[in-house]
């Protein structure tokens, strides 16, 4: 049980609970990743501490926590909530109709790890850039592995070259992705979709996709090679 | 100045398997042999990665992976 500094609790103000009143957290705590609750942004209690200390008056809790142990942890961050079950239809169709208002109005939107669950139509089809023939998101069999990011073919027509590919998707790599992949994902795949965001000095702001179970076999083929 | 190292296979596969951050790349802090944390590294294409060139040499003890892009 451990009583957070001063800035260890401003910065736990600045992020969202986990429920009222307390934030579920990863600490980085003497080069060992480690989880824990926060009550009120002030209390640490590690994930194996019994919860029955907890009927303990909240000050007397404090006065017993251990101070010095607070300087030892390197960074502390909430750990994001997970995906919520399917919303219903009505705010799926919300959804998607302030989606397409953003679009309509340029309203930049939020990265693909934001974006809401959704499954691929029949033949729908997407694109990945890379500066590397030997993908290693490519499986043998031609799949994707989970967590594997890509575009839409929409937006990959916008890039006709390696290095349009670098500062449209924010790529880390500075060498030009002349190497684009096709995708042709079974109906129904899982991804998640939102708009790349300014990155490593380059402007984003294309179609980012995030297949977060990957690709089944033979949905990949290429690549086709691109000018720098 | 940063300097780009070929991973070991070792890291590699488990590269392979975790989420990218990003088309192509995985950002991740390491710990190195020496005890020394390094954070926010960039690994291309799952096998190479930059890191600043004091610790080019330094085997690689722990990596763990950093899943969004914030704070670049």
């Amino acid at each position: 049980m451990i009583k957070l500094l001063p800035s260890q609790i401003t910065s736990l103000i600045g992020q969202p609970e986990s429920g009222m009143g307390y934030q579920i957290v990863e600490v980085e705590y003497q080069t060992m990743l480690r989880k824990g609750t926060v009550y009120n942004a002030e209390l640490l209690m590690w994930e194996h501490e019994p919860r029955t200390m907890l009927v303990e008056a909240y000050e007397t809790l404090i006065k017993k926590a251990s101070v010095s142990e607070a300087q030892l942890i390197e960074s502390i961050r909430v750990v994001p909530p997970p995906k919520v079950a399917a919303d219903s239809i009505a705010e799926k169709i919300l959804k998607e109709l302030k989606e397409l208002e953003n679009e309509l109005l340029g309203v930049p939107g939020v990265p693909a790890t934001e974006g809401e669950p959704r499954q691929t139509n029949e033949e729908e089809i997407f694109a990945r850039f890379t500066a590397y023939k030997n993908d290693r998101r490519i499986t043998p069999s031609n799949g994707l592995t989970p967590g594997t990011y890509a575009t839409t073919k929409a937006d990959a027509k916008n890039v006709k070259i390696g290095s349009e590919a670098v500062e449209r998707y924010a790529l880390s790599d500075p060498k030009p992705a002349v190497y684009r992949y096709k995708i042709e994902p079974r109906k129904d795949t899982v991804y998640r979709q939102g708009v790349v965001q300014p990155a490593f000095g380059h402007k984003g702001g294309g179609v980012e996709v995030i297949f977060d179970n990957g690709t089944d076999d033979k949905t990949v083929t290429g690549p086709a090679v691109l000018a720098p | 100045m940063n300097v780009r190292i070929q991973l070991p296979a070792k890291w590699v596969k488990y590269l392979v398997h975790q989420p990218e951050s990003g088309m192509g790349y995985q950002i991740v802090d390491v710990v190195l042999e020496d005890g020394t944390t390094v954070r926010d590294c960039v690994v291309f294409n799952a096998e190479e990665m930059e890191i600043p060139d004091v610790h080019a040499g330094k085997g690689i003890k722990e990596m763990r992976l950093r899943t969004t892009r914030n704070g670049i």
